[in-house]
């Protein structure tokens, strides 16, 4: 095999992680309308089953178009499997399933959100992205406390906006898959 | 295999013909474009070098019968000697050597017809090398030092045929086992017998040593000296310094670092690139440098070696270098995120991320770039940038000094592929009909006298529920037992660059890694020995 044999670029129409996390900067120049206290963060916004969840901008390398994904026969039930991700094989978990909702059948909308959690490079299937947004971190709050469980310390928090509830999920613990036979919630 | 015969025709002497010319249409142009040869205190003894190289080849291709290139070489000869007194065009040169290389191929392709071989080396050749890699430690100068030439083409089955004897050594394995099992339980065998067995045993596994060592140190063979691709970056320098009106060398040190064959193309492509990119970008022009107080004469410096078990090659130049508070202005100009702690120097290698529109970046410098970073990672290694403001650029490429390469069957079953390392395969073929059984709910085959038990790739990865009866048989043998893996299709013998698994992908039994194939499909690499292991038995679904 030709060290040059061309690949087909299967994610060509790559879609940029396009905010800048400089939020430092930002924040500051933005209107102390919040309370001078504001922090500002940049998460990426995106739909699993119809609720709105959000990753910090850092934790997101890239943002993929779904590609083919291969099957990985007896891997844990939320990994989809692997996709060549300029020449590198990535595996893809579907985060629906990690998050004990039912797994859909692919659409044009799906995105993988490729994070690097502990330099690993692992890819995350959700429904759609939305958008990159800044929040401010003091009016985050923590989930109700009787909707958390001990396999649900992803959630970091909620935030009420007046588009509607953002879901902040801690990528590392996300990826941290339950040990043994035992999935993740108790979806389909 | 090749045999003798075709070795001594006609177009085994074009080959050699060739090679020999190739050498010394290399020798002179360095020769041409090193600017010290023909400076005035080398200048007679580098003449005289660049005559006798063209005057060998007119004679060569005279002897040849090629009256063309014969032409060709008389006139760069004609050109040299008149240059005794003169100026020497150099520019007319190198056009006139182009041109005697295109119809020097011209004349190979001709006599290749019906396929010759190239395989008789010629001896005593030496120096830079000719088109094509070769490993050769002759030192320059003509006296070869006990070394000969050896064409991949000729190497590559070797190590194909070194792997068939692995084969066979656990076929052999497996036979020595049977037969000192039964001589253990068979009664009246005399004691000559068994220890016939023991010597055969020992025997083996002395064999099995040596093909150990033999397979090790062919696959080194591929590893081929730098030289070859730096050879050709002298003259990429002269045409991008002439075109782009700038002045400047090459400094070259570490030709001797050894690469695979498999990662030299790539290393050529990437360095071709750098190079040029820093002849363009990064250097100024000569008045430009006057007024920064830098010599008139730019420096492209490229720099290889190891490190660990990896090659290193650094391409700097001392140029203008690269303002880091403009690549993020430019960042935010076109919204490509960039943390405030990051590496600016990175963006150069995003697709789509060109400096074209300010002036002070050096333009274009993003554009091929983000296909190197590609072509790099896609080999296992990496490319990085890092550069002074008016101090000048450095380009790094890491590559790993050999790759993981298995030869692999690419096998089909159920719609999915999988390749298969060719190491464990003793046979494959079609399943005939009748040939097939099932026996206490596994699969095997009769054939031959012998029946061995056939896994299906399809029930053993959970894409079918019933055993095939038709299609293709793989036989594997491994830790001395035989077993038959049943596809769908086998696609063909290809070569897979082997990768890992990450950990959250568990550990699926039969799986050794992952590969991408040449159209961009990840794909499974099978583990023939955990295949042979495996359980043979289908449930019928429930």
């Amino acid at each position: 095999v030709s060290a040059s044999a061309r690949e087909a670029p299967a994610f060509a129409g790559r879609d940029r992680v396009y905010a800048f996390a400089d939020s430092v900067q930002e924040g500051a120049a933005a209107p102390a309308a919040a309370g001078s206290t504001a922090v500002w963060e940049t998460w990426v916004a995106f739909r699993l089953a119809g609720e709105t969840f959000a990753f910090p901008v850092e934790a997101v390398q890239e943002i993929l178009r779904v590609g083919s994904v291969t099957r990985v026969p007896e891997a844990p039930d939320p990994v989809r499997g692997i996709i060549n991700m300029r020449g590198r094989v990535v595996p893809v978990v579907d985060l629906r399933v990690r998050l004990g909702l039912s797994a859909v059948p692919l659409t044009p909308q799906h995105r993988i959100l490729v994070a690097n959690p502990r330099g690993r490079v692992i890819g995350l299937l959700v429904d759609a992205v939305d958008a990159v947004e800044r929040i401010d971190r003091t009016q985050v709050q923590s989930p109700p406390a009787d909707v958390m469980t001990a396999q649900s310390e992803y959630l970091l928090g909620v935030l009420q906006r007046p588009a509607g509830l953002f879901i902040l999920l801690d990528p590392e613990r996300v990826l941290v898959m339950p040990g043994g036979t035992s999935q993740p919630g108790a979806g389909a | 295999m090749t045999d003798g015969a075709v070795l001594e025709g006609f177009g085994s002497l074009v080959q050699d013909f060739a090679l020999d010319a190739r050498e010394r249409l290399d020798r002179v142009e360095q020769l041409l474009l090193d600017g010290d040869a023909l400076a005035s205190a080398g200048r007679a003894e580098g003449l005289k070098r660049l005559k006798a190289e063209l005057h060998t080849v007119k004679g060569n291709a005279g002897m040849m019968g090629f009256s063309d290139l014969q032409a060709a070489a008389h006139g760069m000869e004609d050109a040299v000697l008149a240059a005794g007194e003169g100026p020497l065009d150099v520019g007319a040169l190198l056009g006139a050597l182009d041109r005697f290389r295109d119809d020097l191929a011209d004349h190979v392709t001709r006599s290749a017809e019906p396929a010759a071989t190239p395989s008789r080396a010629p001896t005593g050749a030496a120096g830079s090398p000719a088109e094509g890699a070769h490993s050769s430690s002759a030192a320059s100068g003509g006296e070869a030092q006990g070394s000969v030439r050896v064409p991949f083409a000729v190497l590559d089955p070797l190590l194909d045929q070194i792997a068939e004897m692995v084969i066979l050594r656990n076929r052999l394995a497996e036979a020595i086992g049977r037969g000192r099992g039964v001589t253990r339980a068979a009664t009246g065998v005399g004691e000559a017998v068994a220890e016939a067995w023991i010597e055969a045993q020992l025997a083996h596994d002395a064999l099995g040593r040596v093909l150990d060592e033999v397979q090790g140190r062919v696959m080194r063979l591929r590893l081929t000296p730098l030289h070859g691709v730096f050879g050709s970056l002298r003259r990429l320098v002269h045409d991008e310094s002439v075109r782009g009106g700038k002045e400047a060398v090459l400094a070259v040190l570490g030709g001797d670092t050894p690469l695979d064959k498999a990662l030299l193309e790539l290393a050529s492509e990437v360095l071709g690139h750098l190079v040029r990119n820093a002849v363009i970008h990064g250097l100024e022009a000569p008045e430009a440098r006057l007024a920064a107080g830098k010599p008139r004469v730019g420096t492209v410096r490229v720099t290889a070696g190891l490190k660990g078990d990896d090659v290193l090659v650094e391409v700097s130049d001392d140029g203008a270098g690269i303002d880091p508070d403009g690549l993020r202005r430019a960042a935010a100009r076109k919204g490509f995120a960039l943390a405030p702690e990051a590496d600016p120097f990175g963006l150069l290698f995003e697709a789509g991320f060109s400096t074209k529109d300010a002036a002070d970046l050096g333009a274009g410098r993003g554009v091929g770039l983000a296909a190197v970073r590609e072509a790099v990672r896609r080999q296992g290694g990496q490319v990085r940038v890092a550069s002074t403001p008016g101090l000048g650029t450095t380009f790094s490429l890491r590559l790993p000094m050999t790759v993981s390469i298995a030869r692999a069957l690419l096998l089909r079953a159920d719609g999915e592929l999988y390749a298969l390392p060719l190491a464990q395969v003793v046979e494959s073929r079609r399943m005939r009909p009748g040939e097939s059984h099932a026996v206490n709910h596994a699969g095997v085959l009769a054939a031959a006298g012998s029946v061995t038990t056939l896994l299906d790739l399809g029930c053993h990865f959970g894409t079918a529920a019933r055993r095939r009866e038709s299609g293709y048989v793989v036989v594997m043998e491994a830790t001395g037992r035989r077993r038959g893996l049943v596809a769908d299709a086998i696609l063909g013998l290809q070569e897979v660059v082997v990768r890992g698994l990450d950990p959250i992908l568990g550990r699926p039994a039969g799986v050794a890694g992952s590969t991408v194939l040449g159209d961009g499909t990840p794909i499974l690499i099978l583990d023939p020995r955990a295949l042979v292991d495996a359980e043979p038995f289908v449930r019928e679904a429930a």
